[in-house]
């Protein structure tokens, strides 16, 4: 029977269905779970949101789709700790969701904001930006993170190839899905009201909080070495001058010039433009610590000044957009703190607070009347900084 | 859309299959045939779709330049034809080369123009190259005229990409046979046999020999990188057995799915690994594009009409244009020109010693010099290219390849060359069904069975034991492919 010849018919239909059925299953199993909520939403557990490094990529898809957010916050990793419940008390935004991808270029994030205004009736946007973003080129994607463009692109067919995998890893997905709803759920019963999913959709200090309140080792992170002294934290006066620039005349350097432009006219400016009824806060200069610019102006002057140079061109270019209110942060009270920080660049998520709260009060402001004397108050701080000392005022 | 893509396998092809194969269940052969073009066009259109308009003027020019040529043979007409087809490619494929060396040469700083090269320019302007020839020599059947046949001949979509390069008396005379139209269940069920052992060619072995390829080139690259003598055999090897079995691989998907429409696109590889001489090698690798380059080059230039010396000249023009064709960068110069000095050693040796060298001597200095040829091709540049030759040959030590995921490249490495040299090739394990579809030309020279000549007449039986060997290729390559998290293209689109 085994050595019987098969009719080409039969063997026809036999490779067919051996080329068919197991993407088919394996399709069909990853479109129940459905772990992002891509195709529907999750009736068993609803409102639950997978964030963090990858995840974040596949989640927002899903988020923007079935949620349809009336605010979002945009970003990166520094804009992660903003936390929607405080958006919506705080400055009276209504329906906040948080779609920040962590370790994320400015492509990647207008890809996905783009896609949330075109689908959802957005009437605000916080939108954290560093300089030091706009020195990528406008098409650069984190390379070690792979970004699903095809899920951000409003074509539903290709919303499919999220599918078309092995279920082991959506399965995996799926059970992270559940887990973290446990986790929910154990910190509401601990805290002793319910927390809302939203707010552990994209924030991580829950998981690096043990990481704050080390300053020699936020200083080891700056200085890129394995560990620091006291002695190494030392101020600017013992070591060589530090060229002075005029933030008035003073110009990008070429290459950083085309990038910045660049990634301004393809990231940011489209949706600003195009979408003059939505509200739009930008943070361009986030709350990084003094004695971090201070290293970087010492080490590498020309980077120090191109970052710089690149919030006065964004802070002039956006002047004409009435609904665009810049801010800068460099000069938050935290910054002289580097316990606040977890390494060089990540904050404490009080100081996303206190950012949030001079934001209802329309406070740092920037626009193209103070930028100058914004920047020349932040380089002063920087060349002055000293470890341990205070900022002015306190 | 790539063969082995979801959207290619499970909507394009079905809509294509049903859509033709309705067309000539109801008798409307030429309907069949239009709704392949255009289906072609639509693939194309897919990966380009602002060089549609390219193609369709390309076939529109040297489809009335054809029928001018054979209506009244003119040789002027015929040259600027040729030339305007090649000028496409010049200035597509070459501009920006031959500018940036221009700029080397002479020290000007002529702005090196950002052109976008046309998917497949290469392929479908040699094919039609051809048939401007044949126009003009009377070469060309009465069944081989026809605007709709034309087209398909052009941009049927199995070889439109990537080859074969096809030749019109083997493909148009089959637009026009009745019977060819018609559901033919042999060619359908081997097909799709074909089709599954390149998917797995591609998704099973090409993808994996790519990190390890591109990890020993990468290194290269890099400033003040030492690259042992292990990683620079390994990187080499990894590439050489990437490269046959990603084209052999398209290869056989092609001549698949081509055999679904019950159409026959030539052979492409014969086992060239198996080879036991350079002339053997060319016999063997990416036949269809040797028969061009032979029919019309090598004889144009005069063959081995015009005395020896002509004839070895013939031979290197010939492969330094075979090198150039493959893409606009010395590397590739300079690796034609190598085959073509190995052809014309080859060439006196055979002429002139009297001496057989052992079967298994041949085959090392065969395979060697091959591997050596192909890290020109690969390497991205000529001084990245000497550092991982110089590595290979001067011996660099290194421990860290033999590690676990060392040991375990290099067995996958080497159980890949024994795949290729001892076990049969597609067509050879298809030889039951292959004889009676005939669907190989005459041409193709009769495999060689280079050792152990046994393994190479196991063929598969249309039964169940063979079937299910089919099957679980087939289950593996989609597993494979539904567990990929890149694309791969496939390396012969950059052409």
């Amino acid at each position: 029977m085994l050595n019987s010849q098969l009719s080409n018919r039969a063997v026809s239909i036999i490779l067919i269905v051996s080329l068919i059925v197991p993407a088919a299953i394996s399709t069909a199993v990853n479109l129940y779970l459905d772990p992002f909520e891509i195709f529907s939403i999750d009736k068993r557990n609803p409102g639950v949101f997978l964030g963090g490094r990858g995840r974040d990529r596949y989640q927002h898809a899903g988020t923007l789709r079935q949620y349809k957010p009336k605010s979002v916050i945009v970003g990166n990793s520094y804009a992660a700790n903003f936390l929607p419940s405080h958006l919506e008390s705080i400055l009276n935004w209504n329906k906040v969701f948080s779609i920040t991808l962590d370790g994320s270029s400015l492509y990647e994030q207008n890809r996905v904001l783009n896609f949330g205004l075109k689908f959802s009736q957005m009437e605000n946007v916080m939108w954290l930006v560093s300089p030091s973003l706009f020195s990528a080129p406008f098409d650069y994607i984190y390379p070690k993170l792979p970004f699903p463009e095809y899920l951000y692109n409003g074509n539903h067919f290709d919303d499919l190839k999220l599918y078309t995998t092995l279920p082991n890893k959506i399965y995996r997905y799926s059970l992270e899905r559940t887990d973290k709803l446990k986790k929910i759920d154990k910190e509401s019963q601990r805290v002793g009201s319910p927390v809302d999913p939203r707010d552990r959709s994209t924030e991580w200090y829950s998981i690096h909080h043990a990481e704050f309140g080390r300053a020699n080792y936020v200083a080891a992170r700056i200085f890129k070495k394995s560990k620091v002294s006291q002695q190494d934290i030392s101020p600017l006066a013992n070591t060589k001058p530090l060229p002075k620039t005029d933030f008035s005349t003073g110009i990008l350097s070429q290459d950083r010039l085309l990038n910045v432009s660049q990634n301004f006219q393809h990231n940011l400016l489209p949706l600003v433009r195009d979408y003059p009824e939505v509200s739009f806060t930008l943070i361009v200069h986030p709350p990084f610590p003094l004695l971090l610019w201070q290293h970087l102006k010492a080490t590498n002057s020309r980077e120090y000044f191109d970052q710089l140079l690149t919030l006065r061109y964004l802070v002039k270019a956006l002047s004409p957009y009435p609904n665009v209110n810049i801010f800068g942060f460099g000069l938050s009270a935290h910054a002289w703190d580097l316990g606040m920080y977890k390494d060089g660049t990540h904050y404490h998520p009080r100081v996303n607070a206190d950012m949030l709260s001079k934001i209802s009060e329309n406070e740092d402001t920037l626009n193209k009347s103070n930028i100058l004397q914004y920047l020349l108050q932040f380089d002063a701080a920087v060349t002055q900084y000293q470890p341990n000392q205070k900022p002015h005022g306190t | 859309m790539l063969f082995y893509s979801f959207e290619f396998l499970y909507l394009f092809l079905p809509v294509v299959l049903i859509g033709y194969y309705l067309a000539t269940y109801y008798g409307h052969t030429q309907l069949a045939v239009a709704y392949l073009v255009l289906c072609s066009l639509f693939f194309y259109g897919w990966w380009q779709y602002q060089y549609v308009v390219l193609l369709i003027i390309s076939i529109l020019f040297n489809y009335i330049c054809g029928m001018r040529l054979r209506e009244k043979p003119n040789r002027l007409l015929l040259i600027a034809a040729v030339v305007a087809n090649l000028g496409a490619i010049a200035y597509f494929k070459y501009a920006g080369f031959l500018v940036f060396n221009l700029n080397q040469v002479s020290g000007s700083s002529l702005p090196i123009p950002n052109i976008v090269l046309p998917l497949a320019i290469s392929f479908f302007t040699f094919q039609q190259i051809a048939w401007l020839h044949d126009n003009y020599t009377g070469n060309i059947a009465s069944n081989e005229t026809g605007f709709t046949k034309y087209c398909l001949f052009v941009v049927f979509f199995p070889q439109l990409i990537a080859g074969p390069i096809v030749h019109h008396s083997e493909m148009m005379p089959q637009f026009s046979e009745n019977r060819r139209t018609k559901f033919n269940s042999t060619a359908f069920s081997a097909g799709l046999v074909i089709f599954i052992i390149g998917l797995a060619k591609k998704v099973g072995i090409a993808d994996n020999l790519a990190p390890i390829a591109n990890h020993t080139f990468d290194l290269a690259l890099q400033p003040n990188q030492i690259i042992s003598t292990a990683e620079a055999w390994m990187g080499s090897l990894a590439y050489t057995m990437q490269l046959y079995f990603d084209f052999s691989g398209y290869a056989d998907m092609a001549i698949g799915i081509a055999l679904l429409f019950n159409i026959r696109l030539p052979l492409n590889f014969n086992s060239p690994y198996k080879s036991l001489s350079i002339s053997d090698f060319w016999r063997r690798w990416h036949m269809t594009l040797s028969r061009f380059l032979r029919d019309y080059v090598y004889i144009q230039l005069g063959g081995n009409r015009k005395g020896t010396a002509r004839r070895y000249q013939a031979l290197l023009a010939t492969m330094i244009l075979g090198g150039l064709w493959h893409g606009a960068s010395w590397t590739f110069v300079l690796w034609g020109t190598l085959h073509g000095v190995y052809l014309v050693i080859n060439h006196v040796w055979s002429k002139y010693s009297k001496r057989r060298i052992f079967p298994a001597i041949a085959w090392l200095i065969t395979f060697i010099g091959v591997v050596i040829a192909w890290v020109f091709f690969r390497a991205e540049t000529f001084s990245s290219a000497l550092i991982i030759l110089e590595s290979m040959f001067l011996f660099e030590a290194n421990t860290k390849v033999f590690d676990a995921d060392g040991i375990k490249s290099l067995c996958f490495i080497f159980g890949t060359i024994l795949v290729c040299v001892f076990l049969p090739n597609t067509q050879q394990l298809m030889s039951k069904k292959v004889s009676p579809l005939s669907i190989y030309n005459e041409e193709t020279p009769v495999s060689r069975i280079a050792i152990l000549s046994k393994l190479n007449t196991i063929s598969l039986n249309w039964n169940i034991v063979g079937l299910c060997y089919v099957v679980a290729l087939a289950m593996a390559s989609i597993l494979l492919l539904l567990d990929t998290t890149t694309v791969n293209e496939f390396i012969y689109f950059q052409f």
